[in-house]
């Protein structure tokens, strides 16, 4: 049986040339998921001062409790604004597609389903925001085994 | 039968208000092919808008008695100057779009059209020259399985010799129930090709006359039109003459 390529075409606006706009989503996700490996840094802290240092020797503090690990990524969210500010442009910039060099936008709005024109401006970047959530979602879960595994299971909140 | 009663259309800006159509009413019926003429400015442009709904105006659009909504947009075709197509697409790319839009897709027309024409099927429409994006902007309008084909312009930057087979064509491909409403300068190239003549001036329908009726009067298209809207042919050799006049006294 022949395996249906996925294809991002059908997402964006007839002849709209994506892979730009896919690089740059991508860059700005990259960035975003490299800025946050400052969550280590954070995570690596936190656990160090649930320790004291006796000697050259780590000793757990008793009823020493880690920072839950919502705080240690809690801001990081603001990582992420340029790229959803980014894809939240490319709607509106989809839109204005449909008038530049000629002007399909008259036949976007004869068609009989209304929804396509719409559909057309606004699938691309949310097929791209639900994957980098996607992403990101398995990105923080590794995040959490990490927080999981530094954390000794009598410190964790 | 396509109806337009009353229609008005201002275009607002910052100093105010410029009315492009001062309460059109026009009745065409099906397998007529109406010629839509007037000066720049006349509102030709406008009224086809308005008729497809891709500007909002007042008065009322009907066709066959319903106004024109998504139900039965698809009835309506257009083909325009400004191209409505997607430049970075191929005319294969168009078909397969047109045939998931449109229902009543003519594909052996298309096929016919696309040969007779000598297009490329798989070439970006981009690469295309002005003639040939004129000539797949008009097969596209005449192969959406519309019964109204609107066109506006459509010929602008086609040779003469192109035009003629497109007249040539448009009348031996049309079935009976097919109407053009095309808006032209070329006053004097259609007027073998229509039935009638709608003359617009200041927003209003100046004149409106059949091709029958003109012949019974043994006036031409281009005296009718120059007559509904006031050419003065005078105007030119006054002018010239008021220039030579200044130039004399220098």
């Amino acid at each position: 049986m022949l395996k249906k390529r996925f294809s991002f075409e059908k997402y964006f606006p007839p002849g709209y040339e994506y892979s730009k706009e896919r690089n740059t989503a991508g860059f700005l996700l990259g960035f975003g998921a490299v800025m946050s490996l400052h969550f280590f840094k954070n995570l690596l802290h936190a656990a160090d001062r649930l320790y004291d240092h006796v000697q050259w020797r780590r000793v757990l503090r008793a009823g020493a409790v880690a920072p839950p690990f919502r705080q240690l990524v809690e801001d990081q969210w603001m990582l992420y604004i340029p790229l959803f500010l980014f894809l939240a442009s490319m709607m509106l910039y989809h839109y204005f597609y449909y008038f530049h060099t000629t002007k399909s936008i008259y036949l976007m709005r004869r068609l009989p389903k209304r929804s396509v024109l719409f559909k057309s401006c606004v699938q691309g970047p949310l097929l791209y925001m639900g994957a980098s959530a996607a992403l990101l979602g398995v990105l923080y879960l590794s995040y959490y085994g990490a927080y999981r595994l530094v954390i000794p299971a009598e410190c964790l909140p | 039968m396509l109806e337009i009663k009353a229609l008005k259309k201002i275009y607002y800006n910052t100093w105010g208000g410029v009315q492009a159509l001062k309460g059109v009413d026009l009745k065409i019926g099906p397998g007529e092919i109406v010629g839509l003429f007037g000066e720049n400015g006349a509102g030709k442009s406008t009224l086809l808008r308005s008729i497809l709904r891709l500007q909002s105006f007042e008065g009322e659009i009907l066709l066959d008695g319903e106004r024109i909504c998504r139900k039965n947009i698809s009835r309506l075709s257009f083909a325009t100057c400004e191209h409505s197509f997607f430049a970075n697409l191929t005319p294969e790319s168009h078909r397969e779009f047109y045939r998931m839009h449109f229902g009543c897709f003519r594909d052996k027309r298309f096929e016919a059209l696309m040969s007779f024409f000598e297009l490329p099927l798989y070439k970006a429409l981009k690469s295309f020259s002005t003639g040939q994006k004129n000539q797949f902007e008009v097969i596209m309008a005449l192969c959406q399985g519309a019964d109204y084909i609107l066109m506006d312009e459509p010929f602008a930057g086609n040779d003469i010799f192109n035009r003629e087979d497109f007249y040539k064509v448009l009348l031996g491909i049309l079935e009976p129930g097919e109407t053009i409403f095309l808006s032209t300068h070329l006053i004097e190239e259609v007027e073998r090709f229509i039935s009638r003549a709608v003359l617009l001036r200041e927003g209003r329908v100046a004149g409106d006359i059949t091709s029958l009726e003109l012949e019974e009067q043994g006036r031409t298209l281009m005296d009718y039109v120059k007559e509904t809207c006031g050419y003065r042919a005078d105007r030119v050799g006054r002018a010239l003459d008021r220039l030579t006049e200044g130039e004399e006294q220098l």
